[in-house]
C-alpha cells in the first residue's frame, strides 16, 4: 500500500473519529454514535475509490500494487515461480538465440551502399544439369559489355605466403576486377583502390590490404601505403587500405588483388574455364528479373556464337539478389529451426498458462471477494495480467541473459561455412524482438486464467461456499486443450528431430571411399618464381616426401593436388579413345582429374581395384599413366577390362594432347560432400602434367597413433626445405570429414535439443494437469473408495484420464507432422519425409515419456486415505 | 461499476460549487474535512449535506492544483487530522469563482425576473 493510500486511510478515519466524538458531546451513546457517524459517512471503501480517482497517476498506482501484489504471489509458491520462470526463461533464450542467427544471417542488409542493387551472375549448362556454374574469363569479358549492370566485378578466391619478418604466413587473397571498388561503393581509408590499367599482366603487382592485416600483420603503419610486401616471395606494392569491417562479398580476404588477365587467358580455349564468381550492380530502376531477361538473351547470343564451346550443352546466365543467393542454402534450415524453437516456446507459454489457470482456480474465492468488494471485471483481469506479466519480466530476463550464453554457443557451434556467422549478436533488432515476444508470452499466458475466470467461475465458487471450490468445468476444459496441443507441438517436432537425426547417421555411414584414420593433412603453395618448373617441383616434393617420411611415427607419406572434402575440386574435358560406351571412335567426356604423388591410394586408403599405382619412374619423359576409378571404368568400359586403355586432356575441338595409358582403377571418392555422387574421376602422377595445379601441395601423412603430434615435426621439415613457404590448413583428416557434416549435424543437434526440451516440458504440462486433477479430486476418490473401490480401479481411473488426452496430442501432432515434414525435403539423406521408422518410435517414445508423467500422479490418487480425505472436508 | 458511475455524475454536478464552498470555508481559517463539511451544513443551514464521496475528491482535486494545501495537525481533541488551508492561488482562484459566481448567479436572476414580469403584463 503506497504512502498516499495510508494517509487517505488515516484521514478518512479522523474524519469518523471527529463525527463520533461531536455525536457523543451531543449526548449520543458510544454505539449510537458509531452507528450513526459510519452510516452517514457512506461506503468508506468506495469514498477512498473515488477518492483515489483523482490522482491521476492511477493507472501506475494499480499497476504498481498489482505487480507487488503479483510479487507475493510469486513468492508464496516459489515452486510454481521457479517452474514457471525457468520454463519462459529456455523459451525465451532459444528464440532469442536462433532468431539472434536468423537476423544476422538473413535479415540484416549486407553491408553495403543499396544492397539490394547488387546482385549474383552465375552461369548454367542447363543439358549436362549443371545449373550453378562459375564464369570464364572470356565471358567475364562478355558481361562487362553487357549494359543491365552499373558496375560488375569478377572474384577469384586464393592464398598466398606473407612473408614479413616474422615466419611466413597465409593469407586469404581475393582477386578482384577495379571495378570493385566503386561497385560496393566502398573507399580505401588510406591510398586509393584499384586503376583500370592495374587489370593487365606486369601493372597488377599492386595489393589493397584489410583494415585487420594492416593492423595485425603489418603494425598499422600510417604510412604503408607504396611500401612492399612480399606474397609468395614476389614484391607487390600496397596502393590502399580498406576500412574496418569491410568485408569481399565472397569469400574472405586478407588483401586484394587485381584480377588480370593475360591474352591467352582470354582466348576461345579459356571458355570453358569457370572459375571467377561474378557481382554486380544494377542499373537504378532496373529488377532482377528485367536483368535475366536480358542476360537470357545474351547468353542466346554467345550460344551461337561460339557454338564449338558450347555445344548443346545449353548455356545459360542466371542472376540474383546478392544477399539472397549468399545465404540460399541456409535460409531453409534456419527457418526451420526458428519454427522449432517458436514451438517451443508455445509449448512454454501453455504450460505456465495451465500452471497460472490451475492456480486461479485456486483463488476463485478471493476473487469473488474481490467482486463483491466492487473491484471492476477489468481491474481483476488487469491484476491476473499484472502478476503474469511480472512472471514474463523474471523469465524473459533470464531468458535473455540464456540467450547471451546461447549465441556464445552458437558461434562457437556452429558450422565455419555458414555465411555470416561472425556477424551473429545481440543486437537491437534481437533484443528489440525479444522484449516484444515476453511481452506477448506474459499477455498470452496472463490472460488464459483471466478468461477462464470471465468465463463465470467466480460467481459460481461464491454460490458454492465450499471449501474446496471445484473449477468450472471450463476451466478444465481449456487446460485439457493446451495439455493436448503441447504435446502435439512436441510430437511434430520429436518427428522433426528424428527425421535429422535418422538422415545424420544415413550421412555419417556413408562411406567416403578413404580411410581418414591416423591422416594429418597439411597444405604448402609452391610460387612460380622459385619453383618455375617441373624438375625443380618434382625434387622439391621428393625430398619433402622423404623427409616426413623418416619422421618417427610416420608410416606413410603423400600428396595430391586435391585434397577430397577440402573444398577443392578441378574437372576438364578428355577426349576418349574408342571404342567405348560412348561410341566406336572419339568420345568426349568431363572428368573430375586430380594429381597423385605414388602411394597417395595407400596412404589415404583408397582401395586399389585393379592394375598399379604411380611408381617414381612415372616421369616427365616417361609414357604417361593414368589411374581411374571404378566408376570412370565402368562409364566407359563396362564388363571389359580398363587396363590399357587410353584418353587424352582437351575435348574434340582442342588440338590433339598425347594419349595417355589407363594403368589402375581405384575406387571411388566422395570427393565434394559425402552426401553427393559427382562426377567420374581420374589421376595423373604429378611429374607428367604440366599445370598450375601441380603447385598446389596437399601433404597427407598416415601416422601411428594421433595425427596431431606430427603437426609440428612436419611443418619443420617443410621449413628446413624453404623458409618462406606458409604451411597452411594442418589438420587430420578426420576433421576433414567431420567437418563437412557440421551443418547436417548442427541443425539435427539443435532440432533434437529443442524437440528434447519440447518433449519434457509437454510432459510437465501433462503431469500438472493430472496431478492438479488427482488433488481436487481428493474428496471424490475418498468416497470412492470408502464405497469399496479398489485402489488399482482408482489407478486405472486416472490412468485412463491422462492417456486420453496425451493419445490426442500424440494423434494431433502425427497428423501435422506428416503435413510438415514434407518441408525437410532436401535436408534429408535417405530417410523418406515420411519416415515408417520414424513415424513409430517417434510416437511410442513421447507415449512412454507422457506415461511417466502420468504415473506419478495416479499412484498418489491411489494412495488417499479416505478417513483422511473425507475428515479433510 | 453502476455504483460508481452514479457518484461521478454527483460530482460533476457539483463540482463548481463545491469547490467555491470549500474555498469559501477555508477562507476563514484551516480546517480538516470533517470541519468543512460540518462548517458548509451549517452555514447552508442544514441545506446541504456535503457527501463524503463527494467531499474528499473534491478535497484532493483542490490539492492537486496547488489552490488549497494539506498538513497532518493535532486537533483539539488530541486527534491527528489532516488540515487544508488556503494557498494564494487558492485565494486567486476564490475571489475568480467568487465574482463568476456572482455573475452567473445575476443573469439568472434576470432571467427569472424578467419572465416573470412578461407573465405580470
Amino acid at each position: 500500500m503506497s504512502r498516499r493510500d495510508e494517509e487517505l486511510e488515516e484521514e478518512i478515519e479522523s474524519h469518523l473519529r471527529e463525527a463520533i466524538q461531536e455525536r457523543m458531546e451531543r449526548g449520543e451513546s458510544r454505539e449510537e454514535a458509531e452507528a450513526a457517524a459510519r452510516r452517514e459517512f457512506g461506503n468508506v471503501e468506495l469514498v477512498k475509490e473515488v477518492t483515489r480517482d483523482t490522482w491521476g497517476v492511477r493507472v501506475f498506482d494499480e499497476l504498481s500494487k498489482d505487480l507487488r501484489d503479483g510479487m507475493r504471489q510469486l513468492r508464496r509458491s516459489p515452486g510454481f515461480t521457479l517452474l514457471a520462470t525457468l520454463t519462459l526463461a529456455v523459451g525465451i533464450g532459444a528464440n532469442t538465440a536462433i532468431f539472434s542467427v536468423v537476423n544476422a544471417v538473413l535479415l540484416r542488409p549486407l553491408p553495403y551502399e543499396d544492397p539490394e542493387r547488387l546482385v549474383l551472375v552465375w552461369t548454367r549448362l542447363d543439358q549436362v544439369g549443371i545449373s550453378r556454374n562459375a564464369a570464364s574469363p572470356p565471358e567475364l569479358m562478355d558481361l562487362l559489355q553487357h549494359d543491365s549492370f552499373e558496375e560488375l566485378s569478377g572474384f577469384y578466391e586464393s592464398s598466398a605466403s606473407l612473408t614479413t619478418t616474422e615466419r611466413p604466413e597465409r593469407v586469404a587473397t581475393v582477386f578482384a576486377s577495379p571495378s570493385m571498388f566503386s561497385m560496393l561503393r566502398a573507399e580505401p581509408t588510406l591510398g586509393r583502390g584499384f586503376v583500370p590499367e592495374e587489370a593487365v599482366p606486369g601493372q597488377d603487382r599492386v595489393v589493397v590490404l584489410s583494415h585487420e592485416l594492416w593492423q595485425l600483420r603489418l603494425g598499422a603503419r600510417p604510412d604503408v601505403v607504396g611500401t612492399e610486401i612480399r606474397l609468395d616471395s614476389e614484391p607487390y606494392s600496397v596502393v590502399g587500405v580498406m576500412p574496418e569491417g569491410f568485408r569481399s562479398p565472397l569469400g574472405d580476404a586478407d588483401l586484394w588483388l587485381p584480377l588480370a588477365f593475360r591474352p591467352e587467358e582470354l582466348s576461345e580455349d579459356e571458355r570453358g574455364s569457370h572459375y571467377l564468381d561474378v557481382v554486380a550492380r544494377l542499373k537504378p530502376g532496373l529488377s532482377v528479373d528485367r536483368a535475366a531477361e536480358a542476360l537470357n538473351a545474351l547468353a542466346e547470343r554467345l550460344d551461337r556464337d561460339h557454338p564449338e564451346s558450347y555445344r548443346d550443352a545449353g548455356f545459360g546466365i542466371s542472376v540474383g539478389s546478392l544477399q539472397e543467393e549468399l545465404v540460399s542454402g541456409t535460409r531453409k534450415p534456419l527457418l526451420l529451426l526458428l519454427g522449432a524453437v517458436s514451438f517451443v516456446l508455445l509449448i512454454a507459454c501453455a504450460n505456465i498458462a495451465n500452471l497460472l489457470t490451475s492456480r486461479a482456480a485456486g483463488r476463485e474465492r478471493e476473487m469473488a471477494l474481490r467482486t463483491a468488494l466492487g473491484a471492476g471485471r477489468r481491474r481483476l483481469v488487469q491484476q491476473l495480467l499484472g502478476e503474469s506479466l511480472l512472471l514474463a519480466a523474471i523469465g524473459g530476463s533470464m531468458g535473455i541473459l540464456l540467450a547471451v550464453w546461447g549465441v556464445e554457443l552458437l558461434r562457437s557451434l556452429g558450422p565455419q561455412d555458414l555465411p555470416r556467422l561472425s556477424d551473429v549478436a545481440l543486437d537491437g533488432t534481437v533484443l528489440g524482438g525479444a522484449l516484444v515476444l515476453i511481452g506477448a508470452a506474459g499477455i498470452a499466458f496472463g490472460l488464459a486464467p483471466a478468461l477462464h475466470w470471465n468465463a463465470g467461475g467466480a460467481p459460481q465458487s461464491l454460490k458454492d461456499g465450499s471449501r474446496n471450490a471445484t473449477v468450472g468445468r471450463k476451466g478444465v476444459a481449456l487446460r485439457r486443450t493446451l495439455v493436448v496441443l503441447e504435446t502435439s507441438l512436441a510430437m511434430v517436432l520429436l518427428i522433426g528431430a528424428s527425421l535429422l537425426v535418422r538422415s545424420l547417421l544415413a550421412l555419417s555411414r556413408v562411406d567416403p571411399g578413404l580411410d581418414p584414420r591416423e591422416i594429418l593433412t597439411l597444405r604448402v603453395s609452391l610460387p612460380e618464381g622459385r619453383y618455375p618448373d617441373e624438375p625443380r617441383l618434382t625434387q622439391f616434393r621428393e625430398t619433402l616426401l622423404n623427409g616426413i617420411s623418416a619422421l618417427p611415427g610416420v608410416r606413410k607419406v603423400a600428396a595430391t593436388s586435391h585434397l577430397p572434402l577440402s573444398g577443392q575440386s578441378m574437372s576438364r574435358n578428355f577426349t576418349i579413345e574408342g571404342p567405348s560406351a560412348l561410341g566406336e571412335g572419339l568420345a568426349e567426356l568431363e572428368i573430375q582429374s586430380y594429381l597423385a604423388t605414388p602411394g597417395y591410394f595407400e596412404t589415404m586408403g583408397i582401395p586399389q581395384v585393379r592394375g598399379e599405382d604411380f611408381s617414381r619412374r612415372d616421369t616427365a619423359k616417361s609414357p604417361l599413366a593414368i589411374v581411374i576409378d571404378e566408376t570412370l571404368a565402368e562409364k566407359l568400359w563396362p564388363d571389359q577390362d580398363p587396363l590399357g586403355r587410353r584418353l587424352r586432356t582437351g575435348g574434340l575441338q582442342s588440338d590433339p594432347s598425347p594419349w595417355r595409358t589407363v594403368v589402375g582403377v581405384v575406387g571411388y571418392v566422395r570427393h565434394h560432400r559425402l552426401d553427393l555422387r559427382g562426377r567420374e574421376q581420374l589421376y595423373f602422377p604429378f611429374p607428367q602434367l604440366p599445370s598450375p595445379y601441380a603447385r598446389q601441395l596437399f601433404v597427407v601423412v598416415k601416422t601411428e597413433g594421433d595425427p596431431s603430434l606430427l603437426a609440428a615435426p612436419a611443418t619443420r621439415v617443410i621449413h628446413s626445405l624453404d623458409p618462406e613457404l606458409a604451411v597452411f590448413d594442418v589438420r587430420p583428416m578426420e576433421d576433414l570429414v567431420a567437418s563437412s557434416l557440421s551443418q547436417p549435424r548442427f541443425r539435427a543437434t539443435l532440432l533434437a535439443l529443442f524437440a528434447a526440451t519440447a518433449v519434457l516440458l509437454a510432459s510437465i504440462g501433462v503431469y500438472g494437469v493430472l496431478a492438479f486433477a488427482v488433488e481436487e479430486r481428493r474428496r471424490e476418490t475418498g468416497v470412492r473408495m470408502a464405497m469399496g473401490a479398489r485402489p488399482g480401479q482408482i489407478f486405472r481411473l486416472v490412468l485412463r484420464e491422462g492417456f486420453g488426452f496425451t493419445v490426442l496430442g500424440v494423434g494431433l501432432g502425427l497428423a501435422a507432422a506428416s503435413a510438415m515434414t514434407r518441408v525437410l525435403g532436401t535436408l534429408l539423406y535417405e530417410v523418406r519425409p515420411l519416415d515408417g521408422v520414424t513415424f513409430v518410435l517417434a510416437p511410442a517414445l513421447l507415449s512412454l515419456v507422457a506415461l511417466l508423467a502420468i504415473y506419478v500422479p495416479a499412484r498418489r490418487a491411489m494412495r488417499v486415505d479416505p478417513i483422511v480425505a473425507l475428515r479433510y472436508e | 461499476m453502476v455504483k460508481r458511475d452514479r457518484y461521478q455524475n454527483r460530482v460533476e454536478l457539483l463540482q463548481g460549487t463545491l469547490d467555491l464552498l470549500v474555498l469559501q470555508t477555508l477562507q476563514w481559517g484551516p480546517q480538516h474535512g470533517y470541519g468543512i463539511a460540518r462548517s458548509i451544513r451549517s452555514q447552508s443551514r442544514e441545506l446541504f449535506q456535503i457527501e463524503t464521496g463527494s467531499l474528499y475528491p473534491a478535497l484532493h482535486r483542490l490539492a492537486r492544483k496547488k489552490w488549497i494545501a494539506a498538513e497532518w495537525k493535532t486537533s483539539e481533541n488530541q486527534q491527528r487530522v489532516r488540515v487544508y488551508r488556503l494557498t494564494a492561488a487558492g485565494k486567486k482562484q476564490l475571489l475568480a469563482q467568487r465574482s463568476r459566481w456572482k455573475s452567473f448567479a445575476e443573469a439568472i436572476a434576470g432571467i427569472l425576473n424578467s419572465r416573470g414580469s412578461e407573465v405580470v403584463k
